[in-house]
């Protein structure tokens, strides 16, 4: 019987043309990355109208104003704000703003030692809320509306159920409030592991070692797929300057304060006491039923860190009648910065709070 | 034979010893390589990992390198001729490293022994994890109490946590290379799964071109072995041993630095999260002041 036979000529022709390939696309990309790159984030002018401590209030104003209630967000402890503004084209704020919406937007800075005694209540029931007095105060209104991402959302949902009165509308994205799956790895590892210890030692909850746990979901595509990726287009201009940007942003991470991170992660992620209504800031209890307000929850249908079972229980807890889930086929970020659902997100966001502008 | 011509005989041997160990071990490590480039993959065993074979290489050459220091005649003199008590606890030691070395040749000449045994894909329940538990029980039975020995003198509070620190280091070093040894694991599963399909469509006369392709498929056999690591048990404990061991690792550390801190005239952390604490609490005393001021204003 005659053995098949692999044709060596056709393999070595093959190494020969990627080998070529190869060449032209290291010295096409010697020329991109050395030229000058438009990698800036954040580029929506805003003016700062509010301080206190390493906390800023960024404002923007839209050309015209279209809405009567202005948008606070309020982004996660974890990595930061610039992500709604990545870039011109791929800008949550912007398209807020093109509808005529006014937002403002918390900057929560870069915690040091020195803020390793901030509490979850010093941000929800300090912070936020002096913010959200100075917003009623400077627009002269009883109520704003509130939109929260990630842990943000989860603080909005705390302010929302202790200062309900002040909120007029309520967004939660990617917002986790139900701990008690196993579905995500983030869930089961925060149950596991002894994150606050480590925690401790350092003072904070170090931003590079949060990054490093984030890179460790998914070794293979985010530690290694995602740069093979970018040498065979590092030739792109268009590739390498939308890479570069979300490597700026994803590395661009404070550190968490500690109490805040130690009670999010034992109240939060072990004992799942804001679903249950039983989580406690201060001397006030978190009650879901006193969020009365209308309320979307946005999450992703292939979020990874805060899976579907995390973030769809909220609307079934609350007291309001006006709820709705909106489940969107991304992950976690996919839902602000990809291509797609720049279309699916914010304008349904904004079209959502105009109807409850009244 | 006198104790000096006992002793000079005992260093030949132990020195030839150490050679051969040596020579044993490099001969392993390249057949082991050869194995897993040139052959059909036949375990998941990590002897073949380069990186563990140079930690040990190098582990053994700082043996040495100690050993031969301990050796020159100038040395020679001040451990072993100017007093019995050192010369004894000295060989007494060389014994127990001796035998601690024996001990792991033998652990790993078995598991060459035992090349040849199929690891499932997709799953991590099956790995050998015996030669760091091995070396684990080594440092722990052997080693250990030399750090855990009561101190004395002036100086052994600061001479404690010296010992507690470079302890406390060593067992990091151990939970930390098993830890990289399992992030290791899945690429030598996929790449040997991914050998023998090749080896499949090669023996019947397939072989794509397309090299993009090749990786595409290596890659996704990858992401699913990380994927059933990673929600492993086994995965969750050596991770949280990795974190819980350098934590204790970091704070006998930091331990030490703050006893040295405290000879020059610079805040140290301890201190410093004292004033933190006090700034803190002020802070939230104006604040809420401030508030009741602003309400008591509003209301008049």
């Amino acid at each position: 019987m005659k053995k098949s036979r692999i044709d060596v000529d056709l393999i070595l022709k093959a190494v020969a043309e990627n080998t070529e390939l190869t060449k032209e696309r290291v010295q096409k990309a010697s020329k991109v990355l050395t030229e000058e790159l438009d990698v800036g984030l954040a580029q929506t002018p805003y003016e700062t109208v509010y301080k206190e401590d390493r906390v800023r209030l960024k404002y923007y104003r839209p050309e015209r104003i279209k809405y009567n209630y202005p948008l606070l967000v309020i982004y996660a402890l974890i990595n930061r704000e610039t992500m709604l503004d990545l870039q011109p084209g791929r800008s949550v704020v912007q398209t807020f703003l093109d509808r005529g919406l006014e937002v403002y937007m918390i900057d929560w800075g870069y915690p040091t030692r020195k803020d390793r005694f901030i509490t979850i209540n010093d941000h929800v029931n300090g912070y936020i809320d002096n913010i959200v007095d100075f917003i009623r105060d400077k627009h002269n209104l009883p109520k704003i509306n509130l939109m929260g991402i990630c842990m943000g959302g989860a603080f909005c949902v705390m302010y929302s159920a202790l200062h309900s009165n002040k909120v007029n509308a309520l967004v939660t994205t990617v917002t986790p409030t139900n701990f008690d799956t196993d579905k995500g790895l983030l869930h089961i590892w925060m149950k596991q592991l002894d994150m606050v210890r480590m925690a401790d030692t350092y003072g904070n909850m170090p931003a590079d070692l949060m990054n490093f746990g984030f890179l460790l979901l998914n070794p293979a595509r985010l530690m290694l797929d995602k740069y093979v990726s970018f040498f065979e287009n590092m030739d792109k201009k268009a590739f390498v300057e939308n890479f570069v940007r979300m490597e700026k942003w994803i590395f661009d991470s404070p550190d968490i304060p500690f109490e805040t991170f130690r009670q999010f992660i034992t109240d939060c992620y072990q004992k799942n006491l804001l679903i249950k209504s039983a989580l406690k800031l201060g001397d006030k209890t978190v009650e879901l039923k006193n969020i009365t307000m209308p309320l979307i929850n946005f999450y992703g249908k292939f979020d990874h860190l805060v899976p579907p079972e995390a973030a769809n229980q909220l609307t079934k807890h609350v007291g309001s009648s006006d709820t709705e889930d909106v489940c969107l086929a991304t992950g976690h970020i996919g839902i602000y910065v990809s291509s797609k659902f720049q279309k699916e997100f914010a304008p349904r966001i904004a079209s959502w709070l105009k109807e409850r502008d009244g | 034979m006198t104790q000096s011509e006992q002793e000079q005989t005992f260093n030949t041997n132990m020195q030839e010893w150490m050679q051969s160990a040596m020579n044993l071990w490099k001969k392993m490590s390249t057949s082991q390589q050869r194995e897993t480039f040139f052959s059909q993959p036949k375990t998941a065993s990590f002897t073949g990992s380069q990186k563990t074979d140079q930690f040990f290489s190098s582990a053994m050459n700082m043996f040495q390198l100690a050993m031969s220091s301990l050796l020159e005649p100038d040395n020679l003199d001040t451990n072993f001729s100017k007093s019995d008590t050192i010369s004894s606890a000295s060989i007494e030691i060389l014994k127990q490293v001796t035998e601690s070395i024996m001990e792991l040749q033998k652990q790993w000449i078995e598991r060459f022994v035992r090349i040849g045994q199929e690891t499932k894909a997709y799953s991590f329940d099956d790995m050998d994890k015996e030669l760091f538990t091995t070396w684990k029980n080594i440092y722990e039975k052997e080693f250990q109490k030399y750090f855990q020995m009561p101190t004395i003198g002036l100086f052994r509070y600061y001479q404690e946590r010296i010992n507690t620190a470079v302890d406390k280091y060593n067992l990091f070093s151990e939970a930390m290379g098993e830890f990289l040894y399992m992030l290791y694991v899945p690429f030598e599963k996929s790449t040997q799964i991914y050998q023998k399909e090749l080896e499949n469509k090669m023996s019947q006369g397939e072989f794509n071109n397309n090299f993009k392709e090749h990786y595409n498929q290596w890659i996704r056999i990858l992401e699913g072995h990380f994927m059933s690591l990673l929600k492993s048990k086994e995965y969750t404990e050596v991770l949280n041993q990795a974190i819980q061991t350098y934590v204790h690792f970091k704070k006998a550390k930091d331990d030490v630095l703050i006893d040295l801190l405290q000879q020059v005239p610079v805040p140290t952390n301890k201190e410093m999260d004292e004033l933190y604490k006090d700034i803190y609490d002020l802070k939230q005393t104006v604040k809420s002041l401030n508030k009741t001021i602003r309400s008591l204003t509003s209301t008049e």
